[in-house]
Formats: C-alpha cells, structure tokens, sequence
C-alpha cells in the first residue's frame, strides 16, 4: 500500500488501546501464575475468578453502583442491549405489558429486536425525535405508560453518530414514577460524560469496552438487583448462570482497567477546545456545511456534517484515501454504505445522509491533526468542483424504475 | 501490459486507478497487474443487486454475493491495496434491470450486460472514479484500448484471443471514457488469467466464470420479469404460423425470442421444423415459421454509439464493416450508414440468422469496434 499513515478521527468506533491497558495485557500474558477456567476451583482457575471479580469492581466503581453483582460480561455493546432488552422486555407480551418503548435513532442491536417483538404481538412506539436529535416520548406512549402496558423503555443517552445527549434524568424519573422499567445504552456516554447510577433511576444499562481503550469484543451489562434476568442467548453455569460460556478473562481485565482510568472531566477538558475550534473553522471554511445536532447538548468529541459535492459515501472513501479515518453511514453485510438511520430519523434526506460523516476526537488527537483534516477538505471540495457534469444516459430506450 | 500515455508524463506520483473488482479471477489478475507495473491501484466492488438470502453462500455463476464481495476483499487484502463497496443497486435497478423488464414487456430480447456496462461500469464508475482522485478506471474485460499519446481519440480493439473476446459487450463506451480506460488482461487468454492468479497465490484462481445474468437466479429470467412486472406483461395467447393458422397456446410473450425452437407447445405436423419468426403484439399471438424466414439482410439500429466521430462529410456514406448481432454470433460482412438521430443502417451481404430486436449490433473494422447500437423493430418476415 502506498505510504497512507491514517489520521484517526473514528474514536466514537473504536478507541486505541489505553496505555494501562496495554500493560495490564502484558503482565497477564507474562505472568507466571497461568490464570486458567474461571470456573475451575483451583488456584488457577481462582486467580482468573479473581481477575473478573476485580474487573467487575472496576467497572462498579466507574459507574457508582453498589451492587458489582449486577455487572455482568458480554461479547459486546451489541450483545449487552439485546441481553438488556431480553430480560427487561422478554421475547414476548405478557401480564398485559406489550408496548415496548424505544428511540428511533438507537444502535442496530437495540433495534433488531423490534421484528420479533411485534410478531409475538407486542408493540413497538418510537419516541420522537426532532431535528436537533432530541427525544421524547409522544402523547400515545405516555397514554400506555399511565395504561401500565408499557414493559421496557430502551434509549441510547449519548448518540454514537451525532453525539447529542439525551436529558436523561427527566425520563429516568417519569419511569422510575410510573414503574417501568428503563434501559439505557451508555455506549457512548462511557468516559465522556459522567456516569452515577446511584442517583439515577435506570435498570438496564449496557457499554462496550472498545469505546474506551479496552479490546475490542467486549461488553458489560449492569442491571439494578430485583430486575429480571431470565433469558440467557447461551445458558449455562457462568456468570451466575446469566450467559453461558468461559469468560474472556482477558478482554474482561482489559474493561476494568480502561474503566478506573476513564475520566469524563479530563475527556472534556481535552476535546470540548478541540472540537469547538475545529468547527469554527469548519463553519467558516466550508459555510455549506450542515451541522447535525448542531443545536443540541453533544458530547465533547463528536461533529457529524453533510458536506456537498459528492455522491453516496464517495466522501468518506476519498478522504481515507488521503490518509484520514473517519465515518459515514453504517456498512450493509457487503461493506457497502447506507445511509444512517440516525440521521433520516432526524430529518436529513438520505443522499444528505449518505454523503454526511463524522469526526469523532480522543485525548490523544492534536490540533494539528484536525488542521490537516480540514486542509484535506479544501483539497477534495477544489477536486469535487472541477468534476465535469457527465453526460445522461443514452435515453432512445425507454426505461422505468422497476 | 501496454503503458498508458499517463505514466509517460514526468509526474513522480503514481497514476491513481481504480479497478472494478467483481471478485472473480480477471478483476483480481488485472489488480495484481496494475499493481506490479507501477500503478496505485485501487480496488471498487459495486454492489449492484441484493440476492436477498441467497447472498451468503457461493452459488456459481453469479456475482454480487457477499462472497463474490469477499472474495474481492481478500484478494485487495493480500495486495495491500484499499477496497471499498459501494452501492449501484439503484442506478442498476432503474438502467440496467428496468430496462431488461421493459424490453421483454415489449417482447424484443435485452443484453444486460452491455447496458450495465455502458451504465454502470462506466458512467456511474468514472463519476466515482473523479470524486475518489482515479485519473483512471480499469476492468478485468477482454477487450484493448489504444490510446493516443497527442491525446487523440482512443480505439477499441478486441482482444488478442479470440475465445475470450469482450468487446460486443463494451460498444458504448464513449471517447471520455476510453481514454481513461485500461483493460489489463486484453492482451491474455484465459489460460494466462489464471496461471497469474496462482502465481499470486488468490483463492479464486480456479473461480468459474459467471455466464448467467448476474440477477436472475435459478427462477429463470421469465418468472423474473412476472415477479417484477406482473401487470405489464400480455397475457396468453395464440401461437399461428405465418398464414394465420392457430397451431397453440403460449403462456406470454415474454416467454419467447426469436430463433427460438424450444418449448413451442404446438399441434403442427412435424413440429420440430417450426421456429419462433415474429410477434404480433396486437393480437397477443406469437409467431412461429420454418427456419428459412428467420433470416434477413439488413437491420435497422438505434441508441448508437461510435467509438469515434466521422467527419460530416462523410455522415450518411456507406461503410464497409463486420457485424456482430448477438454475443455468439460470428461476424458478418456487411455496410454500415450512420444516419441522424443516432441511428444507423446495416445491410449484410448474406442474410443473418434471427435479428432480434432488443440485442446489441457491433459493428467491426477488422479488430477495431468502430460502433454499436440496439436493434431497432422489425416487421413480420413476408
């Protein structure tokens, strides 16, 4: 490949590795007491059950709930929501509760689980969402939650895609007041806003471990003690027999110590400055620019923009090919990019959508690097203007969309 | 591999290509080749039609599968070189697939792949190519472009082995796409393809070709068009010979093209000898008659394209050229006239076998494609 070192400005995917993490990995790989099954009752199998059971305070500790028990370690953000859902919805309607609540602008894995919801004869209700991205609930799912059919309410606190944060409090206590249940999907909102679940009346709230510097393929689901956990994906005896199979020991480390170090003041001190200038600079460089969300309250890190002049995701390619990392849509199964469903649910058409991305920022991205970010821009906007109109198709045959 | 007058140029930075990667052999040899002779090349998979849930296994012949993506994906991997999708189903859909269902709605007979490659490959692909920096576009077609080093018109050559020859299906590429075209394996025979992907060490060295229209799947490309286009379609109707007897039933035109002999469902004597002639669409009744009245000396060609433009003087003057009227068709001697309106007119020197209106006319000046358009409607034969 020719020499294109990549800027990174895909944190909101996948963060680096944190330093901490990175050691604690290499003194697990180096240690000379083997951490073994963590269901096995010997010393080794003890010293891997320990490293879980640490991980699990860890991660308590970030998120100040009392009760690590209710902590348990999945695969990933996306297999944490759908255990959240699972056991907080179940897989269909009863004792009268079938509506279940969720945002139109959740991740994927909360929304998959719509389908088979509604075909076991629950119902489904979005919230609304407006413009700017933020949610609320319609007058018909306040009528069902003063009906007491509501079973689950499911959002997402921080957008992974715009970054606007959803006021969390006001809908946690209208649920917690009315008993129902409420998961949220902090994926976004672990270690750029802080987290206290002490106060805050959820019941379900899932993250994933590589949003912020811990391996990839990791994920954590906490649920308030009294909340069912009855509906296992894969039973067995682990994890208190709520998710069968031996524990990824080491991805579960890799989450404890990425979660003592996560750090939503420093996060934002470093890339609120960040991320301010670089859109001053946007705006005024490049006035065609759309802001998503623009208005709302965002996370620190996170600009989402239509920028015109290309089509599809061509945008997003081009500027990989220049050497910068950054995200557009969401990929289909074959790679190939549609247009995000964050962005049509708020309103922004889909070749807007298609041909907007997103910067999303870390503590370790330099100015300088957002600098050359927006110097690429420049450069790709000149090339996009000196793009000849092409000629339309040859139309002696007639065609109609099929 | 012939050199395209871009690397010529002094720059010191590498001509940028980008190669349509199907995932087959020849997309991923013509890569390979790029790469080695000092292009950046890079790798494009179109997604061009969602098979739905026969995506994820490999069935042969057909492309746009997650594997045939994958399989391009890992061959750009092994190369180092960046691989993207992106999405054409739409422009596919309306260019390529509505088109082939409006033809057979009015009972001509379509070539897909060359629409798709005038459509998609090319328009939809060069208008990528300048939003991604790609001065160029490569293919793994057999077929050769000639480009001119003063920046004079490029020419189409077919390939240098005849078996493998592409050209039929490449006429409507125009000068602005040619000369920014390379076809790395025109040079090739097939044989050579994949001694190159066995040298590289690519798991699809031994892919088989696709031969199928790359969206009809085991259905059949009727039950295709009744899925899609169930209320455009003639209803059944009659089969009568050529003097209007009634000999049988067929189930919708479109079931039909001409030449064709088999599933006639006929109560003529000897019914073997009966070929379908022609369609009488407003009667709903298909044609059928003996082989002798599939032929005819000249046809009528419309949405023409000419590799390169004739002076007007000559516009309108017969050329000597060699015709091709289906991708199996051995070239025939015959004149050309350009005509206004993007028209043109041909008469063979021996009458041809089943024109049909709906295929592509090539026509050919020895090696060189100089045009090619659709074959226009023809009356019943007399």
């Amino acid at each position: 490949m020719s020499s294109r070192s990549a800027v990174y400005l895909d944190f909101n995917a996948a963060a680096p590795l944190h330093p901490r993490v990175k050691e604690a990995i290499a003194a697990f790989l180096e240690t000379s007491e083997f951490p073994g099954n963590p269901s096995s009752t010997h010393a080794s199998g003890r010293k891997a059950k320990a490293i879980l059971g640490e991980a699990r305070e860890r991660v308590a500790a970030s998120w100040k709930v009392r009760d690590a028990d209710g902590l348990l370690f999945a695969s990933s953000g996306s297999e944490a929501n759908q255990l959240a859902v699972l056991a907080g919805r179940g897989r269909a309607p009863k004792n009268g509760k079938d509506v279940w609540v969720l945002s139109p602008v959740e991740h994927d894995s909360t929304r998959q689980l719509r389908a088979d919801w509604e075909k076991a004869g629950g119902q489904a209700l979005e919230m609304k969402v407006d413009r700017n991205g933020v949610l609320s609930f319609t007058d018909e799912i306040e009528e069902k939650i003063r009906e007491g059919r509501v079973a689950l309410v499911s959002l997402v606190w921080a957008n992974n895609e715009t970054g606007v944060l959803t006021d969390l409090e006001p809908i946690a206590k209208a649920c917690s007041a009315s008993g129902v249940p409420l998961h949220v999907d902090g994926a976004q909102a672990w270690g750029k806003i802080p987290i206290n679940l002490s106060t805050l009346p959820v019941d379900y709230f899932s993250a994933s471990g590589h949003k912020i510097g811990a391996l990839s393929g990791t994920g954590v689901l906490w649920k308030r003690t009294g909340m069912p956990f009855h509906d296992p994906i894969l039973p067995g005896k682990q994890e208190k027999g709520r998710r069968g199979g031996t524990e990824n020991v080491l991805g579960a480390l890799s989450l404890g110590i990425a979660a003592s170090h996560s750090d939503p003041a420093a996060f934002e001190a470093r890339c609120f400055p960040l991320r301010e200038s670089f859109e001053a600079k946007l705006k005024d460089g490049f006035p065609e620019v759309r802001l998503h969300g623009e208005e709302s309250r965002r996370i620190a890190n996170t600009s989402c923009f239509h920028f015109p002049g290309f089509t599809g995701a061509s945008l997003q390619i081009a500027l990989d090919l220049e050497g910068f990392s950054v995200s557009s849509g969401s990929a289909c199964s074959s790679g190939a990019l549609e247009p995000s469903h964050v962005l049509t649910a708020m309103g922004v058409p889909p070749e807007e959508a298609l041909a907007s991305i997103r910067v999303s920022i870390g503590t370790s991205t330099r100015a300088e690097e957002l600098d050359s970010f927006l110097a690429a821009l420049l450069r790709l906007k000149v090339r996009a203007q000196k793009i000849p109109g092409r000629q339309a198709p040859r139309d002696s045959v007639q065609r109609s969309p099929v | 591999m012939n050199r395209h007058p871009f690397t010529a140029g002094a720059s010191s930075e590498k001509p940028r290509v980008l190669v349509a990667m199907s995932g087959g052999v020849d997309s991923s040899v013509a890569a390979a080749l790029l790469l080695e002779a000092g292009y950046d090349a890079i790798g494009v998979h179109l997604q061009l039609w969602d098979h739905g849930a026969a995506n994820a296994e490999r069935e042969g012949g057909r492309c746009c599968s997650l594997v045939d993506a994958n399989d391009a994906s890992r061959v750009c991997d092994r190369l180092g070189i960046p691989y993207y999708v992106i999405d054409a189903s739409q422009e596919f859909r309306t260019h390529v697939v509505g088109n082939f269902i409006d033809e057979y709605a009015k009972s001509r007979t379509p070539n897909p792949c060359a629409e798709c490659n005038s459509h998609i490959k090319f328009d939809f692909l060069f208008r990528k190519a300048d939003e991604l920096g790609c001065e160029l576009v490569a293919t793994g077609h057999y077929a050769r472009v000639l480009h001119d080093l003063e920046g004079g018109p490029a020419r189409l050559l077919k390939a240098q082995e005849p078996a493998k020859d592409q050209s039929y299906f490449l006429y409507g590429l125009t000068q602005e796409a040619l000369k920014r075209t390379l076809f790395p394996l025109g040079g090739m025979s097939k044989d050579e393809t994949r001694a190159h992907a066995v040298r590289l060490g690519f798991a699809n060295a031994a892919k088989p070709d696709s031969m199928e229209i790359c969206f009809i799947g085991k259905e059949g490309y009727a039950s295709f068009i009744e899925r899609h286009a169930p209320d455009r379609l003639l209803p059944q109707g009659q089969i009568v010979t050529l003097d209007g007897q009634v000999v049988g039933e067929h189930p919708g035109l479109h079931h039909y093209t001409i030449g064709q002999r088999k599933g006639l469902r006929i109560t003529a004597k000897d019914p073997g000898q009966y070929f379908v002639v022609g369609f009488d669409r407003a009667k709903n009744q298909l044609v059928i008659g003996p082989e002798s009245k599939l032929y005819r000396a000249d046809l009528q060609a419309d949405a023409m394209n000419w590799i390169q433009d004739l002076p007007e003087s000559v516009e309108g003057v017969e050329e000597e050229c060699s015709a091709r009227i289906r991708s199996r068709h051995d070239e025939a001697p015959a004149r050309v006239r350009r005509l206004p309106g993007g028209k043109a007119i041909v008469r063979f020197l021996d009458p041809q076998r089943a024109i049909t209106p709906g295929q592509a006319a090539v026509f050919y000046r020895g090696n060189e494609v100089i045009g090619g358009g659709i074959i226009a409607e023809e009356g019943l034969p007399q």
